[in-house]
């Protein structure tokens, strides 16, 4: 939560933290956030990815109906406000994900590859490998001016230990976010780490600017350490020196760009403190800190997790007591089945508070979510199959205009349905076109086209 | 009288292990197992195995006859994947023909001998990775043990993958962007904290009390008179003064309640509350009605007290009225709702109590004080300028060399040496705090790095320096940096001298810093490290709160720590009949005559609680939120207690069928199970997963003794291990796990060398951990000397050169 020192006393903003978090939050900043400035002309788009665990139940997600004429299952109905932009797509599949007599390890294997349509190497070793995910490929090039390329949240308490795959990592359930085929990102639950990443820790601008002096002599002092380092080292041992330089160039760049916008930060807006009691509270804040994100121009490309794959939280504040995992293998079990329901309708009623504030934040000649692109979606399809086949997905927003929605896509579900064909379109859309992505063999004609 | 028996019979079983392992030994090799050529193994292996693992059917991928028993070594990868499944009894399946217990031995001891014996001529102590970074839990304990700073690391650094069940697996442990601006960040909170910046900024901290936890008795460290609240270190940078806030949440209860704050244990304020108005739906807020507390609307009370710098204990409690006395019974009334009871009515609140406490500042700064950090870094202080280079050297000389851990050279000092230079403009002691924030985020630091020899050709072996040796050691045993005594004694040369090293694996086992072991390993082998995130279903488990979840955590770890450090054998994790209660936790168990949060040894009367299976801990963190489950409980046992890894489930599992009649009745946990192992996809794996699970089914989701299970029903404990010992119930299956007990002890050990190593455990590996079990058995498997056998084995002890790509 944080609202504008100006506006409201810092003890109040201290007090809010406390059991019931209102969020008037964004009208209340307004006037200490400054987006950095765009003529209409140039409205740039913003790519996001909302991944829930455990898969959906098809028959309270799927449509009904077809192109135009659709209507909005149970689970989805909480986005029927945003039905203009709302592009509900169903068939399409990730075939690299399929068992292929690796058998256990599938929960291992869908979150990697939802984004990459690669398959992930099955080991626990250092050798851990995926492919790069679509979100860092259009973040090299939507990123290019922001300081930070793309931000990885998530609502995720973290890894319980002994509920990793036999055979995979942990490395594969914590991320969906993987910058190159072996560097996964990790993903941030914490909104105070969050919130520093975006607008640094300190009091205020001048402040600020220190520090960023400070970290950039540390970072050039830390390059010379590696050059060192490296000229000990023999060629097969460089790869770590590699990742840490990379890491090094990564925060001067960062640095750099911060430096240069440094006027347009928000650093009046009061920090959030911890990680709420509440899922509930935790998501919302977490969303708060996205909206910010976007509207201050700090990045243009997130991927955020409901949770990782094999989630045992249980939801009793919306009358599932048993964990999400265990209902997603419901049997045909009438309660399990309500249960697990229950939870996929909860996420999409807490993402549509989010495109709701999106819509509600102006930018350009348009709101945010008029200029963004969202996928909305799992990695499986009916968690009791445990299938990457015909996964529940949704589009949402604008995409500058160039997103028609208002439209239900439906593929059959055969090996040509794929779902990175989708990641393709999407970096086409975003204007960051790229030939392949994992398995794709082409675009999707029917969303290039309609608009 | 019991325990007396138990230790009889593992005492026997030792003897009777002594025997056959030495058969183990390449050295000892008994007459009866040398005898037999290989072709009487052939024999064997043709009759039981080769019907179905051979070229052309090739079940599980094994093709048993077209290797080569005169060369065993050669196939050791596959062969010791045999060995596993001989050792757990679990081949040939059950139903399927098997050679008398003799043979099977034979042909098991056999197989390992050709290996180990092999493995010696020829030694493999594989490579660890070359770049290992701290993880989170080490960073604390370094900072601690480098700056004597204490920091909540959580607040500061995202949590670390695991791989093999463990977060320090060093090949897992890289580094990218977000972690680096994570890790400068830190660096720049801790240089300030641990000096007293002048810059510090103002900032918040706040610690919330979790919801579940409740307010209704004293907390251990605080005085008699006083219930609930909080207790916590918090590291103050400055002398200064802080604002102290407390969110309350709101009572019902008449008359005026009055909250403490104390720091080190001197009350520093008192607050009075006075109840609100009553009314419809929820309360309103508490008042505040002391005139020093700054005016307050809303729940929240604040004070602006002076804190000298450092580490203090804040406590915030409430204090209970003159001549009150503790009712027994009374804890509901002060139980807060659940978290998830929001405008829920079930569980009404008549106490006020603590929700969080948040502390912000400095303010008024009068300077950095006298603290333990300071006194560590400042090792001297310049008189005037001309003193501070010579002193800024020595400063930073002693910090590195325990940063870097090694002694340092003329060519480590240059470049922190400019660095300081180019940053002391904001003086001497700002010019030190830009070089420990630089220290911090320097690879050196943030990785534990081996290099081998330069000259040494790849694939080739080399033991790796005292010095490296000496990190080994600290990070496995205190999740920490080597101190001096280790670093001197790795500078000397001395470290790797046998008796040298063992005298240090005791002196390091008996230092408080190996709690961390406890903390670490055993936190994660038996996943107490879960228990925090669980919240057993509050309308069914309404007895289960913070306090006893905390208990339960304590009671394993009192315990695993016992078995540590009076170097008892670990078959007492399984066996002992003693534990560590408070009143919390006896209550629970039905433990009588026990009183007040502090823990204490008591004598396990009951034979069903005694050891890991019989502890809260380990159920709750095997169950469900709202049951037990025998798939998650079984799946624990094999995979940490036998060392068993049940296969994978076949491509395709299918769903399973719709119900075509749904009843009305609910089906007991073993009857879903009972479904699900007659569908043949899943029986493979369930009818080995479950059964161990059914034997612990007389304690329920949070560990209580059961007789009927949810739904009323008796209860069924029978099963059968993978190697068919049947059993029913929670002691015949710890009997059936300890025969014989070299299933768990090696388990143990390699977990311990997984845990010590920071990387998985392969195939060439499997004699290391044969030998550590061999050697530990003649003083009965005490753990202390599994850990001072890894320490000292060629994993450990060596490297091998990675082939360069």
């Amino acid at each position: 939560m944080f609202i504008t020192k100006k506006a409201l006393s810092r003890r109040t903003v201290l007090r809010g933290m406390g059991a019931t978090l209102a969020l008037p939050v964004l009208d209340a900043m307004a006037p200490a956030v400054t987006a950095v400035q765009r003529s209409a002309a140039q409205a740039v788009p913003r790519l996001g990815f909302f991944y829930v665990p455990n898969g959906i139940y098809p028959p309270a997600w799927r449509p009904t109906g077809e192109g135009t004429a659709f209507s909005l299952a149970p689970t989805m109905s909480p986005l029927e406000p945003f039905r203009d932009q709302l592009i509900p797509i169903t068939g399409l599949s990730n075939w690299e994900a399929e068992p292929r007599g690796e058998g256990g390890g599938v929960h291992s294997r869908v979150g990697p590859a939802w984004l990459s349509g690669r398959r992930p190497k099955r080991t626990e070793g250092s050798d851990y490998e995926c492919g790069i995910t679509v979100d860092q490929i259009a973040a090299k090039e939507l990123g290019k001016d922001t300081p930070l390329r793309s931000i990885e949240l998530t609502v995720d308490p973290g890894f319980l230990v002994g509920n990793c795959e036999n055979g995979y990592s942990c490395v594969y359930t914590s991320s969906l976010a993987w910058r190159e085929d072996a560097t996964p990102l990790p993903m941030e639950g914490d909104p105070r780490a969050v919130f520093e990443r975006l607008f640094g820790d300190a009091d205020n601008p001048a402040q600020r600017l220190v520090e960023l002096r400070q970290d950039r002599s540390v970072l050039d002092a830390v390059t010379q350490d590696l050059a060192r380092l490296q000229s000990t080292l023999g060629k097969g041992d460089r790869a770590a020196v590699d990742d840490y330089l990379e890491a090094v160039r990564g925060v001067e760049r960062r640095i750099n760009l911060t430096e240069q916008q440094n006027r347009q930060s928000p650093v009046n807006v009061a920090k959030p403190l911890s990680i709420p009691d509440s899922y509930e509270e935790h998501t919302r804040l977490m969303f708060d800190l996205l909206v910010l994100a976007y509207r201050t121009d700090v990045t243009r490309v997130h991927t955020f997790q409901y949770g990782r794959e094999l989630s045992l939280r249980s939801y009793p504040w919306i009358g599932v007591p048993d964990a999400h995992h265990g209902v997603s293998h419901h049997g045909g079990n009438p309660s399990s089945v309500a249960g697990y329901t229950k939870i996929n309708m909860y996420h999409v009623a807490l993402f549509a508070e989010f495109l709701e504030k999106m819509r509600s934040t102006p930018d350009g000649d348009g709101s945010l979510l008029d200029h963004s692109i969202f996928l909305y979606g799992a990695g499986m399809s009916d968690g009791d199959l445990h299938s990457p086949l015909d996964l529940p997905a949704v589009l949402v927003g604008g995409g500058c205009g160039r997103l028609k929605g208002g439209r239900y896509l439906k593929y059959p579900l055969d090996a040509k349905s794929r779902m990175s064909n989708l990641l393709v379109t999407l970096l086409e859309k975003v204007g960051v076109p790229e030939e392949r992505i994992g398995d794709s063999t082409g675009e999707l004609p029917e969303l290039l086209t309609g608009v | 009288m019991t325990r007396d028996v138990a230790i009889l019979a593992g005492l026997c079983f030792s003897l009777a292990l002594s025997a056959t392992l030495l058969a183990q030994s390449p050295r000892n090799q008994p007459a009866d197992t040398a005898a037999r050529p290989a072709s009487e193994h052939r024999a064997v292996l043709d009759r039981y195995c080769v019907s179905c693992h051979n070229q052309r059917v090739k079940t599980a991928g094994l093709q048993l006859d077209t290797l080569d028993l005169a060369d065993v070594a050669t196939a050791a990868e596959t062969w010791e994947k045999v060995i596993r499944k001989l050792r757990a009894g679990m081949m040939p399946p059950a139903g399927l023909p098997r050679p008398d217990s003799a043979t099977y031995d034979n042909l098991t001891s056999w197989l390992e001998l050709e290996i180990d014996r092999a493995a010696a001529a020829k030694p493999n102590p594989g490579t660890k990775a070359q770049f290992h970074r701290l993880n989170r839990a080490e960073y604390q304990n370094v900072i601690r043990d480098l700056l004597a700073v204490d920091v909540d690391v959580s607040a500061l650094l995202p949590p670390d993958d695991a791989s093999y069940g463990f977060d320090n697996i060093g090949g897992v442990l890289k580094i990218n962007q977000p972690l680096m601006e994570r890790y400068l960040s830190a660096a720049r909170r801790i240089s300030r904290l641990a000096l007293g910046s002048p810059e510090t900024p103002i900032s918040s901290f706040t610690v919330r009390l979790r919801p579940d936890l409740p307010q209704y008795e004293r907390l251990e460290q605080l005085p008699f008179g006083t219930r609930g609240g909080v207790v916590v270190r918090h590291t103050f940078p400055l002398d200064a003064d802080y604002d102290v806030e407390l969110q309350l949440g709101s009572g019902t209860a008449a008359g005026q309640r009055n909250l403490e704050l104390n720091i080190d244990g001197q009350r520093v304020k008192l607050f009075a509350i006075s109840p609100p108005v009553r009314g419809r739906g929820q309360a309103p807020p508490q008042q505040a009605q002391d005139p020093d507390a700054e005016a307050s609307s809303g729940s929240a009370l604040r004070a602006r007290i002076p804190i000298q710098a450092g580490s203090r204990e804040i406590a915030v409690t409430f204090v209970q009225a003159a001549g009150s006395v503790e009712i027994e019974g009374s804890r509901d009334i002060f139980r807060r709702p659940g978290p998830f009871h929001e405008g829920n009515q079930l569980m009404p609140v008549h106490e006020p109590f603590l929700g969080s406490v948040t502390i912000t500042g400095p303010f008024n700064a009068r300077g950095p004080g006298d603290t333990p950090s300071r006194r560590r870094i400042l090792v001297c202080q310049p008189k005037d300028r001309t003193q501070e280079s010579a002193c800024a050297r020595t400063i930073l000389t002693n910090v590195a060399r325990h940063a870097f851990r090694r002694p340092v050279t003329e060519a480590d000092m240059r470049p922190l040496l400019a660095f300081y230079n180019e940053n002391r403009t904001g003086g001497f002691e700002s010019g030190i705090e830009l070089t420990l924030r630089r220290l911090l985020v320097s690879p050196e630091f943030l990785f534990r790095i081996e290099t081998p020899p330069p000259d040494l050709p790849a694939g080739t072996n080399h033991r790796i320096t005292d010095l490296a040796l000496a990190s080994r050691l600290s990070f496995f045993l205190w999740s920490s940096i080597p101190d001096d005594e280790l670093i001197d004694l790795a500078a000397r040369g001395r470290l790797r001298n046998a008796d040298v090293l063992e005298q240090q694996v005791r002196r390091m086992l008996a230092d408080s810093r190996s709690d961390a072991f406890v903390a670490n390993f055993a936190g994660q082998w038996l996943y107490l490290r879960n228990l925090a995130a669980l919240e057993p279903e509050s309308f069914l488990f309404p007895d289960f709160e913070d306090s006893l979840r905390q208990a339960m955590r304590r009671e394993t770890e009192l315990f695993f720590g016992s078995v540590l450090r009076e170097n008892r054998s670990i078959l007492e994790l399984l066996t002992a009949d003693y534990t560590f209660v408070n009143e919390r936790l006896a209550s629970h168990y039905g433990i009588p005559h026990v009183y007040g949060s502090r823990f204490r040894r008591v004598t396990i009367a009951d034979e069903n609680r005694r050891g890991l299976l019989g502890q809260a801990s380990v159920l709750l963190a095997t169950s469900r939120p709202n049951r037990t489950s025998p798939v998650l409980r079984g799946k624990w046992i094999l995979q940490n207690i036998l060392g068993v890894t049940p296969p994978d489930p076949p491509p395709a599992v299918p769903a399973f069928p719709e119900k075509s009649n749904v009843t009305n009745t609910v089906p007991s946990v073993r009857e879903r199970l009972a479904q699900h192992r007659a569908n043949p996809a899943c029986s493979s794996c369930h009818a080995m997963i479950d059964p161990p699970g059914f034997a612990l089914e007389n304690f329920d989701a949070v560990g209580r003794w059961r007789d009927v299970d949810e739904s009323f029903q008796p209860l069924d404990t029978s099963g059968a291990l993978p190697d068919g010992t049947r059993f029913e119930g929670v002691v015949q299956l710890r009997q059936a796990l300890l025969n014989p007990p070299t299933r768990f002890v090696t388990t143990v050990t390699e977990k311990l060398f997984t845990y010590g190593l920071g990387r998985g455990l392969e195939y060439y590996d499997a004699p290391a951990v044969r030998k550590v079990v061999h050697d530990a058995a003649p003083e009965g498997y005490k753990l202390s000397s599994l850990i001072v056998g890894i320490v000292k084995s060629l994993p450990f002890q060596m490297s091998r050169k990675t082939v360069e790509r």
